[in-house]
């Protein structure tokens, strides 16, 4: 929930928002710390109980060991290998663990697995700044700035994804121009809201039909506009969520990175991924697609690299089979596409060419969805349901 | 044919435009970044247009509220 909650708005962004715009350079960085805080021990103890609360503590350690971090630093090495283990942990122990006791019940399951919340976030972020100040991208900031950083609530339950140097001159910046912020945020807020509540929220009464169960006895009809309102849903929501975000942190007069730009309608692939949750998209792109192109002992063909990329794309948006298989179906039609225009050379500027290559890749974009929406058994089901009835 | 006709809308829409205004009245984008506005977001009247998105934003927040669901990537 958290943003569409009115203590979200009432005990957080307007305390914290109003509360940073007043205070001198020096404090304000810790007015967020401290109502990043309470947000997430607040949202996190709501959502995972006790343990999930005290994942704050994850925060203050990695505080406290970035202060380490510096050019080509092991500790930079020992901290993006620590972000990865506390994702991988608290993500996908339960996922690969039962990979390898597929044949049997898995005796290290993890029982009482809880995601902390905004954890497939934060550690990136966490390793966003190890990798950078590895290689001397960005400068260190004080305690204050880098806990600000990971601990600046707008953004930290499901991005958009920051990077420390956008943030870093925005937090030491006086935030002017009060009430173009405050109208602007309150726009974007107001924007979010309406998208999730009319939009996203509506399109459930139809999404929710996406199980075996109402896929076995659907028409084909019904399959493709359950899939359509799918695509739908999950932009209008998440899209939604970003608004808000955004919004939100326009509040403090800090501008975040967008994360959305028109997807739909994109005339390629690449060219949707480049409009699509553009924070993550450019993330991967730097940290995984660009390292894994470069390594220098063995230099992977460029196909390769963005099969995994996309492979890691897919296992980050959730510990499932059916995420692994949606991110090798994008790495494949991106791959594809590559090929492609090699094959054919520049695309047509023909205004028929145009919409039929915009509709084109919003139709493979909407059967990816199948493999995102539902696990692999209930995917198979509805293609074998829409193509043989 | 089917080009000209494309043409022709795309012309009279001006799509990149029209995106731009949307974006302005949603509070994604700043009034300086809209090539061209429209006269009546230059005018003095500019806030009655921000007061009835506002408007039109709150009494669909209120329509629709009270059947909300959790945010999807939250649990991503």
């Amino acid at each position: 929930m958290i943003f569409n909650t009115f203590v979200y708005y009432l005990m957080f962004l307007f305390p914290a928002a109003v509360a940073y715009r007043l205070l001198n350079k020096d404090l304000r960085p810790w007015s967020i710390v401290l109502f990043g805080s309470g947000f997430f021990v607040y949202f996190a103890y709501h959502m995972a109980g006790l343990a999930g609360a005290l994942c704050l503590a994850l925060f203050l350690w990695e505080s406290i060991i970035s202060r380490f971090y510096k050019l080509d630093s092991w500790w930079c090495v020992l901290g993006m290998v620590q972000s990865v283990l506390i994702l991988g942990v608290f993500k996908y122990w339960n996922f690969f663990t039962g990979l390898v006791f597929w044949h049997a019940d898995n005796p290290v399951h993890w029982s009482g697995a809880f995601l902390p919340l905004g954890i497939s976030f934060f550690t990136f972020e966490f390793y966003h700044y190890a990798w950078d100040r590895k290689y001397n991208r960005t400068e260190s900031g004080t305690l204050s700035e880098y806990l600000a950083f990971i601990l600046f609530f707008p953004t930290m339950v499901a991005g958009p994804i920051k990077r420390y140097q956008d943030f870093l001159p925005k937090l030491r910046a006086t935030p002017k121009d009060w009430s173009n912020d405050w109208e602007r945020g309150i726009s974007r807020i107001l924007t979010g809201l309406v998208k999730k509540f009319a939009v996203a929220d509506l399109l459930i009464a139809l999404t929710y039909h996406l199980n075996a169960a109402d896929i076995g006895v659907a028409a084909r009809p019904a399959l493709i506009l359950w899939l359509v309102a799918y695509s739908i849903k999950i932009y209008a929501d998440f899209s939604a969520y970003s608004d808000i975000a955004i919004g939100s942190a326009r509040l403090f007069g800090i501008v975040v990175p967008e994360n959305f730009d028109w997807p739909y309608g994109r005339q390629n692939i690449q060219k949707f991924w480049a409009c699509w949750h553009m924070s993550l998209t450019r993330w991967l792109t730097d940290y995984v697609f660009i390292p894994v192109a470069r390594l220098p002992k063995f230099r992977p063909p460029l196909y390769l690299a963005i099969v995994i990329t996309m492979l890691i794309s897919g296992l980050w948006h959730g510990a499932g089979l059916n995420f692994l298989a949606w991110g090798l179906y994008h790495g494949l039609l991106l791959m594809i596409h590559q090929q492609w225009r090699r094959w054919k050379g520049p695309p047509s500027e023909a205004p028929a060419a145009v919409f039929a290559s915009r509709v084109a890749t919003y139709l493979f974009v909407l059967a990816g969805y199948s493999l995102f929406a539902m696990n692999l058994q209930c995917s198979m089901l509805f293609w074998r349901r829409l193509i043989l009835g | 044919m089917l080009n000209a006709l494309l043409e022709e809308v795309d012309t009279r829409m001006n799509f990149t435009r029209f995106c731009q205004i949307v974006e302005y009245l949603a509070g994604a984008r700043d009034l300086n970044a809209v090539d061209d506005p429209p006269r009546i977001l230059t005018s003095s009247y500019e806030w009655v247009v921000r007061c009835c998105v506002w408007v039109v934003a709150l009494v669909l927040i209120y329509a629709f509220s009270g059947q909300t669901s959790k945010f999807i990537y939250i649990d991503f």
